[in-house]
């Protein structure tokens, strides 16, 4: 049952989640070609000394991908089950309905963070490759929150489409407007140090509200 | 047993409580912007007095300390030092001030503002700098090929391999552990730019306390103990390089003292402050040929101090005056929101979720928000019981509640019974 579940979510998100890594692909081989010249035209002390100064996040293109990853994940996944009201005959399958939402969120999250560890994972390539680890330890943090970001509007998305009522939709749609924006402020290194433990939380947080429209259009249906 | 949904409908309350919180205000605060005063506080060698200059939106105000208004042709004779440049090209310069005899280049030299703000001490920045050569004997300072980070041991990387100089590393680590140094360094204060007259390298706290002098001479490391008690507790140090050659840095300790380190074998002298947090304030340390004023700068005032050249008091003012809480809009916020959560705040660089709460006024809100919430289920039909979590959430949070409570909607678990 989860299999197929899992497959049946994959099925429709498939082609956005091969166009979002082609995206993401995109982004890393631009911020890598960006650093590479910036290598090739200014002398290497100049550029760490400026990057320094200004806390240049000259990965900033992969903060406007995440973003773009959660909503659009969210709403390939979700925007089919409710215009050809599929989500109605899957919450009336012989199983609980908070397993199959849960089921269908954590294939979308499973999705989104493996683009977020593939950013990671090629950052830190980036990053290694040319300046020292002091930098690859401001990308981790620097990039988390931005990741997360990219959790939590996916997460946004799910409730506002499972939501029946449409008056509530564009009300939860303003909360999570509000919220996701949250992830997304400042511009230097490690701009949310200190408050990591918050949006980690803030993200969890709002993965369970998830259960909340799932109640709510079971409830709608009857 | 709270159930399940409860729970979560509840925890989607909070959340809407926590996006309220910090729009709404911001909101208000956007349509109803507090002007901010500025002052500027100099201290006069000719009047022997305070003067400032006192700006808003409209105008530059020049005035002393006794409320007399000067025109901005009256007032700048009044600062010599400060406007000296434009003293001379007008021939006003005096030639003697308190039998010292006035030479630009000096008054220019001894001319001194440092300024510490409690962003600057709160922020921790990437912990690599560039080490000058100190005595390269060329006039400008240029920027070396590595950069260093103080960790189990002092390590240059070469910036064009990206890879540590194991010869200069090793020979910079052995320098300190000679000197007793501890690694690794809690803290490295300096100033890692190339406009300056001249390098003094970086003041450094080990893992110790102790604070260490490190530069580059010849190509040769300088480490030295300073000697600066470790129980002092500096949480800020501003290096300055200046050809004045008084002191090497400012040092912000816990307690909100406020020390230079002098040229003199790192000597401390305490400068006098007044009611400084350095949390919350700016401190402005303006200089010249003969005072030093010390300023701190508060949301809503400033202490200020001027001093001689050796740091004795001659003379303290200081003003405060009502904040935006004070105005209308300060009222009416101060009722409807019980508290405010802001993600950025001038005092840090960091994004966090800082709450500033209200005073017994949002009580006000607080109690006709319940009213209303109390009203709603009673016309929902849901028993006070069942209601009872929600309320509290309601009471607590004020007018943010109340927002939640009317975007969360449905609260009937068993919508069969309705």
């Amino acid at each position: 049952m989860v299999t197929a579940m899992v497959m049946k979510e994959w099925l429709k998100v498939r082609w956005i989640f091969i166009g979002l890594a082609v995206l993401h692909g995109a982004a890393l081989l631009i911020t890598y070609y960006d650093l590479l010249n910036t290598f090739k035209i200014y002398k290497a002390n100049e550029v760490v000394i400026q990057f320094i100064t200004f806390e240049v996040v000259f990965y900033s293109k992969v903060k406007y991908v995440s973003l773009l990853t959660g909503l659009g994940i969210g709403i390939f996944q979700f925007f089919p089950e409710l215009n050809q009201s599929r989500l109605k005959l899957t919450l009336h399958l012989p199983v609980k309905e908070n397993r199959l939402i849960f089921q269908m969120a954590a294939t979308g999250a499973v999705l989104i963070i493996v683009l977020s560890v593939f950013d990671t994972l090629i950052l830190s390539l980036i990053t290694l490759r040319f300046l020292p680890r002091e930098f690859f330890d401001a990308m981790v943090t620097t990039t988390l929150p931005w990741y997360l970001g990219s959790l939590c509007s996916y997460f946004w998305v799910m409730i506002v489409f499972v939501e029946p009522n449409w008056v509530k939709r564009i009300l939860m749609s303003t909360v999570g407007l509000g919220i996701v924006s949250l992830f997304f402020e400042g511009g230097g290194y490690a701009m949310y140090a200190l408050s990591m433990g918050h949006i980690v939380l803030l993200t969890l947080f709002s993965s369970v509200i998830i259960f909340l429209s799932a109640f709510n259009f079971k409830r709608g249906i009857w | 047993m709270v159930r399940y949904i409860t729970a979560i409908r509840v925890l989607l309350m909070l959340i809407i409580v926590l996006v309220s919180s910090v729009y709404l205000p911001d909101f208000f605060w956007k349509a109803n912007k507090h002007e901010n005063k500025k002052i500027n506080v100099f201290y006069s060698p000719i009047l022997k007095d305070f003067v400032f200059i006192k700006a808003d939106v409209r105008q530059t105000y020049y005035a002393d300390s006794k409320g007399k208004y000067y025109t901005r042709d009256e007032f700048e004779p009044l600062l010599p030092f400060l406007n000296f440049r434009q003293l001379m090209l007008a021939g006003k310069l005096p030639d003697v001030i308190d039998g010292v005899p006035i030479r630009p280049k000096e008054v220019s030299l001894n001319n001194i503002n440092m300024r510490v703000q409690p962003a600057i001490i709160q922020y921790k920045p990437l912990q690599l700098f560039p080490l000058f050569e100190s005595a390269s004997g060329r006039l400008r300072l240029e920027l070396p090929p590595d950069f260093f980070r103080i960790r189990s041991r002092m390590e240059f990387i070469t910036s064009i391999t990206n890879e540590i100089n194991e010869e200069k590393s090793s020979l910079f680590t052995a320098a300190l552990v000679k000197e007793g140094f501890s690694f690794p360094a809690k803290a490295i204060y300096g100033n890692p730019s190339t406009k300056k007259p001249f390098d003094e390298g970086y003041f450094v706290i080990d893992d110790k306390g102790k604070v260490f002098h490190i530069k580059m001479v010849k190509g040769r490391p300088f480490c030295k103990d300073t000697g600066i008690p470790a129980d002092l507790d500096i949480v800020y140090m501003v290096t300055t390089e200046n050809e004045l050659r008084e002191f090497y840095a400012l040092a912000v300790t816990k307690k909100n003292e406020v020390f230079i380190v002098s040229y003199d074998k790192y000597s401390l002298i305490q400068i006098p402050v007044e009611e400084y947090d350095y949390k919350e304030n700016t401190l402005l340390i303006k200089g010249d040929l003969f005072y030093r004023v010390i300023t701190v700068n508060q949301e809503n005032g400033y202490h200020s101090i001027v001093t001689n050249r050796k740091y004795q008091i001659i003379s303290r003012t200081g003003e405060s005056w009502s904040g935006s809480e004070a105005t209308n809009a300060g009222i009416i916020a101060s009722c409807l929101f019980p508290f405010t959560v802001q993600i950025e705040k001038d005092t840090t660089p960091y994004i966090d979720f800082y709450v500033q709460y209200s005073d017994f006024r949002a009580l006000f809100a607080s109690n006709i928000a319940l009213l209303f919430a109390m009203y709603y289920f009673r016309k929902k039909r849901i028993p006070i019981r069942q209601a009872a979590l929600y309320c509290t959430v309601v009471i607590l949070t004020g007018v943010y509640g109340l927002i939640a409570l009317l975007t969360v909607k449905d609260f009937d678990d068993d919508p069969g019974k309705s």
